[in-house]
């Protein structure tokens, strides 16, 4: 860990990261999952905008997301949009965070009296994502493969902003990596994302990546245990005996890798710490 | 867990992981249908998987503990009696420090002994080169009647072990962690001893590997192809006897030729297979990617093949750098009419 990095690993900031470039996302995934949304939303044309008012220092696209809506199709930005038609407004970064991390946070809501309905239907869409919370019960098969598709996938990129947000950990990892990658796929499916390293830089990516073979392939033998590996307390090595999933490739950086997911849980409950993230 | 990283994570924890090591359930097979086969271990029987036929056939098992020397003897005086031993234990161990033993009690007296030598090339990583079996295909090359393979993957070391125990011959079985990538989906390929397997077809470069390294020879040249590159794969399993034919076809068709290894630059498949170029008096461009002569570092397997340039990305270099070498085939000098 350099000391230049250090200086920069905010562990607040990591989580907004998280949520709104990896998370918040993942409605699209729902979107197209689930066809009760885009038959709900089939007639707006709207921006639903999340943003936290402070650290106002802080650029646009670190305090601030937005869903649009438009003819049946929904898109997710980062930064803050001039005219949006509905305005989540969080006092603080903390707030915004708490408020996705599923805790009682209520925000200013900016246009609510003149879109009630359409802020029903809003936060509708923002309750699927409470299929990620591992109390959320999930017995249906569509719903299970729903959960291990959005974990995966939220896995997968808030590893790479780890790195953007500076993670000592994970820029110790990526700064000196190989040109690797760390596939993720379920036997029998095409649920699969990647994680690219090289150069001090990392990517994260849906599907199989193509244009070379993985450094470490992690696969799940099926949906069923992919969904008790990612709701489960069980450690890597435990769901590898139990043959839920197969590690190919380096022990050592699939360890390493399972251990920077763990934090990312951490960061999410807001129970990362003070402490030295290295330790 | 507690045990995040180090050494004890190498030989422990990988232990528990290696699902998918075969060669143990298939010496239990092959006990099963022959009572000759009887299995010694130095104190490893855990690690290298040979325990499972330990717990199948208890009374044809011996462990000598930490006494590689005696257990070769050991087997070499089974063999005499007309059983079929079979050892298992580190390379760097079962090769180097039981070297005379090997030569002398097993391979001069041509005993059917099978020797599996685990965790070869750097694939103990944090062991250091204490641990590290750079030497191992050299010194069993170089021992008259052996012969030396070098599977790369859990279900080739299947049918390495098969092909081994049927030889009657003193043989040299060399593999890695089995944690690593597996080239073959099932047992279910074509396999000859002493044949190279065509793994790529290619026209440009071949690329001649063994062990782990075929893996990232295959990576290497689906990523040279990308780039209009016709790279031929060749698994060399059998150092001994080298499959000369493959090599000089290699040779004549694509006049460029990589070699790959996790072992020592000096003795391995990459001179073997240069004793075959250099014997056969046609220019070549040639390169051996292998250990350099020096002892290795400590660290993650993974890291140290990278750093030593036997990985996709280091095989990748060398194909471009070959490619850019000028070669003037012109092998026929009778006139075209």
């Amino acid at each position: 860990m350099t000391s230049e990095t250090s200086q920069h690993w905010q562990p607040e900031n990591v989580r907004t990261r998280i949520f709104l470039r990896s998370v918040l996302p993942l409605l699209k995934v729902v979107w197209q999952d689930r066809a009760q949304f885009p038959h709900k939303f089939r007639k707006t044309k709207a921006v639903f905008q999340f943003v936290a008012l402070e650290p106002a220092a802080l650029p646009p696209e670190d305090r601030g997301a937005y869903l649009q809506v438009q003819e049946g199709q929904l898109s997710v930005h980062t930064g803050i949009h001039q005219q949006p038609t509905l305005t989540y407004e969080f006092k603080t970064q903390v707030a915004l965070n708490d408020f996705f991390a599923g805790k009682s946070v209520l925000p200013r809501i900016r246009g609510l009296f003149r879109h009630p309905i359409l802020n029903m239907k809003v936060l509708q869409l923002l309750m699927a994502l409470r299929i990620l919370d591992p109390e959320t019960p999930t017995k249906k098969p569509a719903d299970r493969e729903l959960r291990v598709k959005l974990i995966m996938y939220m896995l997968t990129h808030a590893l790479s902003q780890l790195q953007k947000g500076q993670h000592p950990d994970m820029c110790q990892l990526v700064d000196k990596s190989p040109d690797r990658i760390y596939q993720w796929s379920i036997e029998g499916t095409d649920i699969a994302s990647y994680l690219r390293m090289h150069k001090g830089k990392a990517k994260s990516g849906r599907g199989i990546y193509s244009k070379r073979r993985p450094f470490v392939h992690f696969v799940f033998s099926s949906i069923d245990a992919a969904f008790e590996v990612y709701t489960n307390t069980d450690s890597q090595m435990a769901a590898v005996e139990k043959g839920y999933v197969y590690t190919w490739g380096s022990p050592e950086y699939s360890r390493k890798i399972s251990i920077l997911q763990q934090k990312i849980d951490e960061l999410l409950t807001g129970q990362y710490g003070t402490e030295n993230p290295s330790n | 867990m507690k045990k995040v990283q180090g050494f004890t994570w190498t030989v422990e924890d990988t232990n528990l992981i290696t699902y998918h090591e075969i060669y143990g359930d298939v010496l239990v097979e092959l006990g099963q249908q022959d009572e000759r086969i009887v299995c010694l271990t130095a104190d490893l029987a855990n690690t290298t998987k040979i325990g499972r036929f330990k717990e199948a056939f208890p009374e044809r098992f011996f462990n000598v503990g930490i006494a590689e020397q005696n257990m070769v003897a050991m087997a070499s005086g089974l063999a005499a009696t007309g059983l079929k031993p079979v050892i298992s234990t580190y390379a760097i161990f079962a090769t180097l420090r039981a070297a005379e033993f090997i030569r002398t009690d097993i391979a001069y007296n041509q005993r059917d002994v099978t020797i599996i030598g685990t965790l070869s090339g750097v694939s103990f990583g944090q062991g250091g080169a204490t641990h590290h079996a750079q030497e191992d295909l050299a010194l069993m090359r170089s021992i008259p009647n052996m012969l030396v393979l070098a599977p790369c993957d859990g279900y080739e070391a299947a049918k390495a072990v098969r092909a081994a125990v049927a030889s009657s011959s003193p043989a040299y079985i060399r593999i890695a962690r089995s944690v690593e990538h597996y080239v073959h989906k099932d047992q279910d390929f074509a396999w000859t001893l002493g044949k190279a397997s065509l793994l790529k077809e290619g026209s440009d470069i071949t690329v001649i590997a063994c062990g782990i390294t075929v893996y990232h020879a295959l990576s290497a040249a689906e990523r040279a192809q990308a780039d209009g590159v016709s790279v031929r794969v060749l698994n060399m399993h059998t150092l001994k006897p080298l499959d000369h034919e493959a090599v000089l076809q290699a040779l004549t068709e694509t006049r460029r030729i990589v070699t790959v290894e996790d072992h020592s630059i000096v003795g391995g498949l990459g001179s073997a297979v240069a004793e075959v170029i250099a014997s056969s008096g046609k220019g070549c461009a040639f390169r051996k990617l292998a250990h350099p002569d020096r002892f290795s570092g400590m660290g993650y397997p993974d890291d140290l093949i990278h750093d030593i340039g036997i990985d996709d990305e280091g095989i990748l270099k060398t194909i471009s750098e070959l490619m850019k070498v000028d070669i003037t085939v012109d092998d026929d000098w009778q006139d075209e009419s």
